[in-house]
């Protein structure tokens, strides 16, 4: 690796420093959408080749915004494209995805099971109040960020979250009343 | 008080669920490979790049020689009608004409062999 050159654009941006800065944050955002592991990588490497050929790095004021929005429209994309070829929550890429070393199995059968819940809880949500709410749980997104992924304001960030939360409580509530009664 | 117990039960699962939801971690070794991938994929585009240019190169001197070899002149000897070789001239004088023919005295001979030959056929 020591001899290969500098990864460089038109906009002569040294790529593999943004690579090792923005790779695990990139994968977070493509994997909060497919849900597995492998496909998140693809979008990832995708995303960096995207951002390498547009030449505008070397312009970009918001860099982290940037790359998520290319990552997040990749991945939009291909659930597109796998829709109908398999389901989105797969149990075995989160037992995969989940760290080896924690939890004993029951905890993470306990995990999965709620993993599982919850984006089943997620399809009844409508469309553009879930990706707010997908955007706004990846780990170290801010409403800012979400906001510049989606085209809105942060407050119109902050109101869809409280409305998919909402959403998903009353589904939830449901759940269990339904749960209890039987 | 019962209906705000629920509430806050159902906003903690759901904070921890959302939590773990959005906790993910990629297998080790994340950036080297996305290096290698891009590396590669722009190396793939620069060698296509360099053989279309090959191909457009090679298209483009094959047209320009096609053209020369069209717009040169023929080479081809026009027609002059003095100009009759000396072999063409014997096949029009024919057999008699070639035994009238003066000939080398070394050939006399021959020559006399041959009028013999042509008489007795004539007989």
């Amino acid at each position: 690796m020591a001899d290969m050159p500098p990864l460089t654009c038109a906009g002569e941006v040294d790529f593999e420093p943004l690579v090792h800065a923005h790779a695990r944050f990139v994968f977070k955002i493509a994997y909060a959408v497919l849900r597995h592991v492998e496909d998140a990588e693809d979008v990832v490497q995708e995303t960096f080749l995207r951002a390498i050929r547009s030449g505008k790095a070397g312009s970009v004021e918001q860099m982290r915004a940037w790359l998520a929005r290319i990552a997040w429209r990749l991945a939009l994309d291909r659930v597109r494209r796998r829709s109908g070829k398999r389901g989105t929550g797969q149990s075995e890429d989160m037992l995969a995805a989940f760290p080896a070393s924690g939890p004993g199995a029951e905890e993470l059968l306990l995990h999965v099971e709620k993993l599982t819940l919850l984006e089943q809880l997620l399809k009844g949500v409508p469309r553009g109040l879930r990706e707010a709410l997908i955007l706004f749980t990846v780990e170290g997104m801010t409403s800012e960020e979400v906001a510049a992924v989606l085209g809105i304001s942060t407050s119109a960030v902050r109101n869809r979250v409280n409305r998919a939360r909402k959403h998903l409580k009353e589904k939830l509530a449901a759940l269990m009343e339904g749960s209890h009664g039987s | 008080m019962d209906h705000e117990r629920r509430e806050k039960k159902l906003d903690e699962w759901l904070d921890s669920a959302l939590a773990e939801y959005g906790r993910a971690e990629p297998r080790s070794g994340i950036e080297a490979r996305i290096l290698e991938h891009v590396r590669s994929r722009l190396a793939r585009k620069a060698w296509r790049l360099h053989w279309r240019h090959a191909i457009w190169a090679s298209v483009g001197a094959l047209a320009v020689l096609l053209f020369l070899i069209v717009i040169s002149p023929k080479n081809e000897r026009p027609y002059e009608p003095g100009l009759v070789k000396e072999s063409d001239q014997e096949l029009l004088l024919g057999i008699d004409g070639l035994l009238n023919r003066e000939v080398p005295a070394a050939l006399e001979p021959a020559l006399v062999l041959t009028q013999e030959i042509a008489k007795s056929k004539k007989e």
